[in-house]
């Protein structure tokens, strides 16, 4: 191949032809249908390609974006109809020379550009390679088969490069155990190109001149009952269901339907085919509806709604007991480097297996961007992590998809839709409600109470605890003296308390001090009452004693100023007492306000762990992987 | 932080709650405020009672 662009002249009607990028390899000539190749130092030849025929997809040859801050342009395309699914491999030229390919389907976006791997790979490595099995493409990685896919048809427009095409390719998709993305494609047997995929999506792409009106309906007449189906997502659409009778189709590489069987049963779907929906701020369009039934014990059913918007592809909708979840299709997603793992972590996430299942169709209407009727031996396993779950495929045809789902509560659904849809049963399996993630929990909890200790400990180091008064106190033999008056004393502080610890030597009597704390400037006054009392005495061969002759009691928040005590003792008129004595200190620390203000940070958690825990245990008992015991309930 | 905003996102009205409890420790604590204290502490102005704490 060139390093130079170039210009040729048609072979088939001599028009000039110009590439634009010395890597691409076919060019369609724009003034007749043939689609040409170039190779090293060789004049074009004309091939026999098929030109595509309709226009579906959002984007277009000289639609343009960026990439990794570099711009692109959309010289042309490859449309691969693979065993059970179509993509479109655009060919992109970056402002700074490089070319990529930009993959695209089902609303799902990927870039790839092009890589060596440290082993040299042939065909007989690539042979036998099953999903889930793992391989080592690069020294210290290992990369886990994905998808294994052959194309036997391919379309073509615009300026594209094609490496090794002889009439099919094999694709073979890998996820490192780092994250990355690796795709081979292996055309004739000595041709395997090797591309580091990265999955990116439209608005990353920042994609500009695309087609407003992208999709053009694909009607076809049922065999059966001769009602006119109307297919909105071709060529996405791989199989769809009558909308006349029960027939079921399936659309093969060549785009001809095929009867793939009947419906066994007719249900009653609460959405209907052709209703638009805002979700999640994309406006969707239902195109198909499911009832799935689980083919194990359980025998448990549920429907599926397929939903579609142009840029962002296909969105499903999955109701089971009036819950639901939003899921779509990932291309960024976990690692699972055993098929029977039963955890996953992703985005700091841990999710636990939840189900493992297989599936099949009772009723089906609309369409479907896989053949939804070939599926019973496709293994699914759902990991869950409220309100989120992934789900992970993995099926002979497919190889293993990854779908993520959200919980969408009832409420949005009917106000999306417009429509009343089945109250609730229990707990759904990602509904949020009372959820919260305990581990989180218990780390707030204790960051918490550490901030509270902190607080309190710096804040009571700086107390002055200092003593105004200390002094003993003689009262008459009557039951109330007269007042005793202390000498002035100022506190400083903007507002602190007073502590006064009072000792009486009662017995079997009382003794009660009123305490009038009168601010000398201003006469306002602060007052509180405090007593002692103490009995004890002999019965039934037992003593008894009961109160204590010593208590303390607080002043709150007093303001700083100048002071006097104002102390009116009263005691016990039949047992008087020779006095008391009385000890004031100022701006003490009160443990008593760390421990109410722990008992307050509990309790909120403590009854979010506990409505946790019980709405958890009742989730999980739809569950064979509960990690609750129900024997004692 | 952002992220970690968005991570403890479940848990923010336990944080919220936390935070103003927090405040209301540091505040009895600085100004002698003994937190729900029953007692019978009387405040008197020179213009009559000013209330209880």
């Amino acid at each position: 191949m060139g390093n130079i662009s170039g210009f040729y002249q048609c072979p088939a009607c001599s028009s000039p032809v110009t590439f634009r990028h010395a890597d691409t390899n076919y060019i369609a000539c724009k003034q007749c249908t043939a689609i040409l190749h170039r190779k090293d130092g060789q004049d074009l030849r004309a091939v026999n390609f098929d030109r595509i025929p309709d226009q579906n997809s959002v984007i277009k040859t000289g639609s343009k974006g960026v990439w990794e801050g570099v711009a692109f342009e959309v010289l042309g395309r490859v449309r691969f109809w693979m065993t059970e699914s179509v993509c479109n491999y655009w060919t992109i030229s970056f402002a700074n020379g490089k070319l990529a390919m930009l993959a695209e389907g089902y609303g799902m976006y990927s870039i790839l550009t092009p890589t060596t791997t440290d082993k040299h790979v042939t065909k007989g490595y690539l042979d036998g390679i099953k999903p889930g099995m793992q391989q080592s493409f690069e020294s210290g990685k290992t990369h886990i088969a994905v998808s294994k896919d052959e194309a036997k048809r391919c379309e073509v427009e615009g300026e594209f490069r094609l490496p090794g095409w002889r009439g099919s390719m094999l694709f073979f998709e890998y996820m490192g155990t780092d994250g990355t993305g690796l795709e081979l494609h292996l055309g004739d047997a000595s041709a395997v190109t090797a591309y580091k995929t990265i999955a990116t999506s439209h608005s990353i792409l920042q994609l500009t001149n695309t087609r407003s009106t992208p999709y053009t309906d694909k009607r076809t007449t049922c065999s059966i009952c001769k009602k006119n189906n109307v297919l909105k997502t071709s060529p996405f659409a791989q199989s769809f269901g009558c909308s006349g009778c029960k027939t079921r189709y399936i659309v093969n590489s060549k785009e001809h339907v095929i009867i793939s069987g009947t419906n066994g049963i007719s249900a009653d779907f609460d959405l209907d085919i052709g209703q638009k929906a805002n979700l999640f701020n994309v406006s969707y369009e239902l195109v198909g509806c499911c009832l799935k039934e689980e083919t194990g014990p359980y025998k448990s059913q549920w429907k599926e709604y397929t939903l579609y918007n142009s840029l962002d592809g296909f969105a499903f909708l999955s109701e089971f007991q009036g819950h639901w979840t939003f899921v779509r299709e990932q291309k960024e997603t976990p690692v699972l480097l055993k098929d029977d793992s039963n955890s996953l972590e992703h985005g700091g996430v841990e999710f636990h297996i939840y189900n493992d299942y297989r599936f099949r169709i009772l009723d089906s209407r609309g369409e479907f961007p896989y053949n939804i009727y070939d599926n019973e031996s496709t293994h699914v396993r759902e990991f869950i992590a409220p309100p989120e779950m992934w789900i992970r495929e993995k099926s002979r045809n497919e190889g293993i998809s990854w779908y993520h789902g959200s919980h969408i509560g009832k409420n949005e659904i009917e106000k999306a839709f417009g429509k009343t849809v089945p109250q609730q049963i229990g707990i759904g399996a990602i509904q949020p409600g009372g959820m919260v993630d305990r581990r989180k929990l218990k780390l707030v909890c204790i960051a918490l109470v550490v901030m509270a200790f902190a607080v309190h400990l710096v804040l009571s180091a700086f107390m002055q605890e200092k003593e105004i008064l200390t002094k003993t106190f003689t009262i008459g033999d009557t039951a109330a003296s007269a007042p005793s008056v202390t000498p002035q004393f100022t506190l400083t502080k903007w507002r602190s308390n007073l502590e006064f610890q009072l000792a009486a030597p009662v017995q079997n009597s009382w003794f009660s001090l009123d305490i009038n704390m009168v601010n000398a400037g201003t006469g306002e006054e602060f007052s509180i009452d405090e007593g002692v009392e103490y009995y004890s005495g002999y019965e039934s061969g037992e003593s008894w004693a009961e109160g204590g002759k010593e208590t303390s009691t607080y002043l709150s928040s007093i303001p700083a100023g100048t002071y006097f005590l104002k102390l009116q003792p009263s005691a016990d008129p039949n047992r008087p007492i020779p006095g008391f004595s009385l000890r004031v200190v100022n701006d003490v620390p009160m443990t008593r306000n760390i421990i109410i203000i722990m008992i307050l940070l509990l309790i909120l958690p403590v009854g979010t762990y506990i409505r946790s825990w019980l709405s958890d245990r009742k989730r999980w008992e739809n569950s064979d992987f509960s990690p609750y015991n129900y024997d004692e309930s | 932080m952002k992220q970690l905003f968005e991570q403890y996102r479940s848990v923010k009205w336990i944080l919220i709650a936390g935070a103003i409890l927090i405040g209301w420790l540091a505040y009895a604590d600085y100004t002698g405020w003994r937190i729900l204290s029953f007692n019978s502490q009387q405040q008197w102005g020179a213009s009559g009672p000013n209330g209880h704490k």
